[in-house]
C-alpha cells in the first residue's frame, strides 16, 4: 500500500516537471539583470509569458533582428502582461550571461520586457522542461500554462520568413485574454538547444 | 555570418564555410537521357559538428534544398540515411556527425542535352552553439557515356546502404501515455533498439525504449510526446536495430493493428492459450499441490451431497483463484503504469511479503500435520464440506493462489514477461487465462462429479494423505527462508525462525484448546494467550524481514563474479576485455540450477580464465530499477538473463538462452574473440 501510495505521489510531482497546456505553471523565484528576484506565484491575478533567451542563437536574432520579439513584447506589456525573458544557459556554456551583458544586450535590441532573468542553474529551464531558444510560455492569472511552444510557425533563421508567419503567442494572448479557449495551444519549439550543465 | 553568394555569381559545386563543406555532387560523371540519375547534397563537418535528420529531434533544423533544373528534369525528395542520436545535457537530436551524403533521385529527360543543376542549400550546424548556412550551389553534367565518379560513387553507395527500407508495423495506443509499435520481421538476435519520430513532439526522445522480440517480431514500447494526441492510431519513423554487424533500419508508416490482420490475434491466441496450459499445471507444483488436493478430498465428501451445491463450490473457487489473479496483476501493472521498474516475481523481492508468505505456508503445514485443526471440521481447509460456505471455497480459492505465487514466479515468469509488454487489457486477459487454467480442473470435476469415483472411496487414508501433504509446504517454507536470508541475513532469518517458532508453540498451544472442551472464561484467557504469543511470533518475524537489508548485491559475488554495473562493464570494454553478464536473483529456480551445474564448476571456471572473460553478476534478489531497466533493454523483463559483450569496440552483445551449458559458453566466447 505504501508502495502505491509513494508511486501516485512521485507521479504527481513529476507531472509538475514539464510546461503542460492545463497544468499549474512550476513556481520559480529567480533573479533578473538587476538583481531583483522574481517569483512567478506573485504573478498571480496576472498574464505572464516566458520567453527562453540567447541572443548567441540564430533563431533568436531572427527574431530581434526583424523586431518581431520586441514589437510582441510591446504589445502585451502593455496590455498589463508581464513578459520575462529568460537565459537558462549553464556558466562556461554558450549564451550564458552575466547581469551586465544582459542588459547591454536588452539594451542593444531594444527589448520590451518585463525582466530579464538570469537562470544561472537552468533550474526554471529544466522544471519547464524548455528545449530551446527561443521557447515560448504564456501563463494565465490562475497560473495554469495556456500556451506551451514555439513563437510562430515558421521554423527557420531566416528574417524574410517573419512575414506570412503565424505568431502563435500573439494568437494565444489574443484568445486566452479575449475569454477564448486557445486553437494551438501547443506547438513543438524550435530553436537552438538550450545549453544545460 | 550572412553570406550573399545566392546570387550564383560563383557557380561551383561546394561551398566552404563555419566548419562545414557543402557540396553538390553526382554519382555518374554524366546522364543518360531518358533515365534516372543519383545526385545528393553532402556535407563534410568538422569535429564536433553535426547537421541534422528530417526530424532535428528536441532542437535544430534539417537542411532544406531547392532545385532549379532545366526543362523537363524533376528532383524527387531526400533520401536520408540513418541519423545518429546526438544528446546534449537532457536533449537528445538525430543528425550527422563527421559527413553525410544525402541522396536525391533525379529524373533526365529523353531529349536532354546538358545539364546544369542548381540548388540553393540551406543549413543548421551546430556543436554547442549554431550556425546557419545557405549556398547556391551549382553543378555542371554533360550529357553522354557515364562512368562512376571516383570520388563520390563509393560515398552514395554507403549512404543508399543506409536508407531505410520500408516495413509494415502497427500501433496500438497502450492508454498509459505509452504505444505498443509491432513490427513483424524487425527482431534480430542479440540486436538492440531503437526508434527515431518522423515527426517532432509526437514521441518523448528522453524516455528509454522497451524492445521486446518474439520470433522476429519487435515490439517497441514508446513514451508519447507532448504533441501526440490523446489516442494515437498512427507513427511514422524510422526503427533502427544494431548488431555486430552494423545499423539496419526500417522506415514504416504504422497505423491500427488491423493494417496486419492475423499476425498479432495469433500471438494473443497463442499466449492465451500457453497462460491457460500453464495455470492448469500450477496445481501440480509443490506449494500448490497440498493446498489443492485438499480441495479435491472436499470433493470426495461432497460427491454424494445436491449436485446443484458442488457446481456452486466449483465456480465460486473459480472466482477466488480468478480474483486474486486480478488483485495481483492488477497491482502490478497499476505499479508498472506509474513509472515503477517491476517485474513478475515483485512480489519475492520483498522480505516482509516473503516473511509473511513462509509464515503462512508454516501455520498451513502445521494444521495439515494435524497440531491444530482448521475451524471444525478436518476439512475446512479443503472447503465445502458439510456446513462450509461458499465463502469458504472463495477463499481456498484465493489461498491456492496465494501459494502459488512463489511457483508462478519462476515457472511463468518468460509468458508472464509476454503479457507485461502488452496493453493492460491484454496483460489483464492473459492473467485470466492462467487464473481460469488453474481453477479449471476443480470446475470440471465439479460439473462432471462422475470422474470422482475413481478417486479412491473417503476413508482414513485421507487423513494420512493430509499429514504427508504437509511436508512439500515444509519445503516450501525452507525455500522461502533460503531467499529471505540472502535478502536480509543470516541474523534476520534466525529472527525470522524464531518467530515461525513462536507460532508453532502458538498452533501446538491451540491445538490443545480444541482437544479440551473448556468453557467460559478459561476459553476467552486461553484463546487471548494463543494469539497474544501467535501475534508476537508474528510480529517477530516481520520486524526482522522489514530491517535495511544489508547490502545484498555481496550476496551473489564471490571471488569469481564481480559485482554488475553499466560503468563496469563500459570500462573493461574499454579496455578491449569481453565481459559475460550473468543477470540472476535467489528466487529464481532455472538461475539456481545454472549456478549450481554450469558456473560453479571449475571446468567452466577455467573457460573463463582461459578466454580472458570478465565475470560480473547483476544479482536482482531485490529491487533494482537499474538491472530492471537493462533487462528490458534486452526486450526481458525477468532473469535468467546471460550477456556476452565480445572484446572489440562496437561488437553487439550477444544473449545466450536461459538454459546455458559449458559448450554453449565455450563457443560463445571462442566465436567473440575472434
Amino acid at each position: 500500500m505504501r508502495v502505491v501510495l509513494f508511486t501516485l505521489l512521485a507521479l504527481c510531482a513529476g507531472a509538475a516537471h514539464a510546461a503542460d497546456v492545463g497544468k499549474p505553471a512550476p513556481d520559480f523565484a529567480v533573479a533578473d539583470s538587476n538583481g531583483k528576484s522574481h517569483k512567478l506565484a506573485e504573478y498571480k491575478g496576472k498574464w505572464v509569458v516566458l520567453e527562453w533567451l540567447n541572443h548567441g542563437c540564430p533563431y533568436v536574432r531572427k527574431h530581434y533582428d526583424g523586431q518581431n520579439m520586441q514589437a510582441s513584447q510591446k504589445r502585451w506589456s502593455e496590455k498589463g502582461v508581464v513578459w520575462l525573458s529568460i537565459i537558462s544557459s549553464a556558466p562556461g556554456k554558450q549564451g550564458h550571461s552575466t547581469p551586465e551583458k544582459a542588459n547591454a544586450d536588452a539594451k542593444q535590441y531594444g527589448s520590451a520586457a518585463t525582466a530579464i532573468l538570469l537562470d544561472t542553474d537552468s533550474k526554471v529551464g529544466l522544471a519547464y522542461g524548455a528545449r530551446t531558444t527561443p521557447e515560448i510560455v504564456v501563463i494565465n492569472p490562475e497560473g495554469v500554462v495556456v500556451y506551451s511552444g514555439a513563437m510562430d510557425d515558421k521554423p527557420t533563421t531566416d528574417q524574410a520568413d517573419l512575414k506570412g508567419a503565424t505568431n502563435y503567442v500573439d494568437a494565444a494572448l489574443t484568445e486566452a485574454m479575449g475569454g477564448k479557449p486557445v486553437t494551438t495551444a501547443s506547438t513543438k519549439p524550435y530553436g537552438c538547444s538550450v545549453k544545460y550543465p | 555570418m550572412l553570406l550573399l553568394w545566392a546570387g550564383g555569381a560563383l557557380a561551383q559545386p561546394s561551398a566552404t564555410q563555419p566548419h562545414v563543406t557543402v557540396s553538390l555532387a553526382a554519382e555518374q560523371t554524366a546522364l543518360s537521357p531518358g533515365a534516372k540519375a543519383r545526385i545528393g547534397l553532402h556535407f563534410a563537418l568538422e569535429d564536433g559538428w553535426h547537421v541534422y535528420w528530417r526530424n532535428p529531434g528536441d532542437s535544430g533544423e534539417a537542411p532544406k534544398v531547392r532545385w532549379t533544373l532545366p526543362d523537363g528534369f524533376a528532383a524527387g525528395d531526400v533520401h536520408w540515411p540513418l541519423p545518429q542520436r546526438i544528446r546534449t545535457g537532457p536533449l537528445v537530436n538525430f543528425g550527422y556527425e563527421r559527413e553525410v551524403l544525402l541522396p536525391v533521385e533525379l529524373t533526365v529527360p529523353a531529349g536532354a542535352t546538358s545539364g546544369r543543376l542548381q540548388a540553393d542549400v540551406s543549413w543548421l550546424v551546430c556543436q554547442e552553439d549554431c550556425i546557419p548556412g545557405k549556398a547556391t550551389l551549382v553543378l555542371d553534367l554533360p550529357v553522354g557515356p557515364a562512368a562512376p565518379d571516383a570520388r563520390w560513387a563509393p560515398r552514395f553507395a554507403k549512404a543508399l546502404a543506409e536508407v531505410p527500407a520500408e516495413g509494415a508495423a502497427s500501433l496500438e495506443d497502450a492508454g498509459d501515455g505509452h504505444v505498443a509499435l509491432t513490427v513483424p520481421g524487425a527482431g534480430v538476435a542479440g540486436a538492440t533498439y531503437a526508434f527515431f519520430p518522423a515527426a517532432g513532439d509526437v514521441i518523448d526522445l528522453a524516455a528509454p525504449e522497451a524492445a521486446t522480440v518474439e520470433g522476429d517480431t519487435l515490439r517497441l514500447r514508446l513514451k508519447k510526446g507532448r504533441l501526440a494526441p490523446a489516442t494515437m492510431t498512427s507513427l511514422e519513423g524510422v526503427v533502427v536495430s544494431s548488431t555486430a554487424g552494423g545499423r539496419s533500419g526500417l522506415f514504416v508508416r504504422a497505423g491500427p493493428p488491423t493494417a496486419a490482420p492475423a499476425e498479432a490475434p495469433l500471438g494473443l491466441v497463442f499466449a492465451l492459450l500457453f497462460a491457460f496450459l500453464g495455470g492448469a499445471l500450477l496445481n501440480l507444483m509443490p506449494c500448490v499441490f497440498p493446498v489443492i488436493s485438499l480441495k479435491v478430498l472436499g470433493f470426495v465428501e461432497q460427491a454424494r451431497e445436491d449436485r446443484r451445491k458442488v457446481r456452486q463450490h466449483g465456480l465460486v473457487f473459480a472466482a477466488g483463484v480468478l480474483v486474486s489473479f486480478w488483485v495481483l496483476a492488477g497491482t502490478l501493472l497499476a505499479l508498472r503504469a506509474a513509472g515503477e521498474q517491476l517485474g513478475w516475481g515483485f512480489q519475492l523481492q520483498s522480505p516482509v511479503f516473503l516473511a509473511l508468505l513462509a509464515a503462512f505456508i508454516f501455520v498451513l503445514a502445521l494444521s495439515l500435520c494435524g497440531v491444530f485443526e482448521v475451524g471444525l471440521s478436518l476439512t475446512a481447509l479443503g472447503g465445502a464440506g458439510g456446513g462450509g460456505g461458499l465463502g469458504g471455497s472463495f477463499t481456498t480459492g484465493a489461498l491456492a493462489t496465494v501459494v502459488a505465487t512463489p511457483c508462478t514466479a519462476p515457472f511463468m515468469g518468460p509468458a508472464l514477461g509476454y503479457a507485461l509488454t502488452q496493453p493492460p487489457a491484454l496483460a489483464m486477459l492473459v492473467f485470466t487465462a492462467l487464473g481460469a487454467g488453474m481453477a479449471s480442473p476443480y470446475v470440471l470435476l465439479a460439473w462432471f462429479p462422475a470422474a470422482l469415483r475413481r478417486l479412491p472411496r473417503p476413508g482414513p487414508w485421507m487423513v494420512t494423505f493430509k499429514q504427508v501433504m504437509a511436508f512439500p509446504l515444509f519445503a516450501t517454507v525452507l525455500w522461502l527462508l533460503a531467499v529471505l536470508g540472502l535478502q536480509a541475513g543470516a541474523m534476520a532469518l534466525v529472527e525470522v525462525l524464531g518467530g515461525l517458532l513462536t507460532l508453532a508453540f502458538a498452533a501446538w498451544l491451540w491445538g490443545r484448546l480444541q482437544l479440551r472442551h473448556l468453557g467460559g472464561a478459561k476459553l476467552a484467557a486461553a484463546v487471548g494467550l494463543t494469539l497474544l504469543i501467535a501475534g508476537a511470533g508474528l510480529a517477530l518475524g516481520i520486524r526482522a524481514a522489514a530491517r535495511p537489508a544489508a547490502p545484498s548485491q555481496a550476496a551473489g559475488v564471490d571471488d569469481f563474479w564481480s559485482p554488475w554495473t553499466p560503468d563496469a562493464v563500459a570500462s573493461l570494454r574499454a579496455a578491449g576485455k569481453p565481459v559475460f553478464v550473468n543477470f540472476t536473483a535467489a528466487w529464481c529456480i532455472s538461475c539456481q540450477v545454472n549456478e549450481r551445474l554450469v558456473f560453479s564448476t571449475d571446468d567452466v571456471r577455467a573457460d573463463f580464465a582461459a578466454h580472458g572473460v570478465a565475470a560480473l553478476k547483476a544479482d536482482w534478489t531485490n529491487k533494482n530499477e537499474e538491472i530492471a531497466r537493462t533487462l528490458a533493454s534486452f526486450g526481458r523483463q525477468g532473469v535468467p538473463l546471460y550477456v556476452y559483450y565480445p572484446g572489440r569496440a562496437g561488437a553487439a552483445p550477444r544473449v545466450l538462452p536461459p538454459v546455458v551449458t559449458r559448450d554453449m559458453l565455450v563457443e560463445t566466447f571462442t566465436e567473440g574473440s575472434r
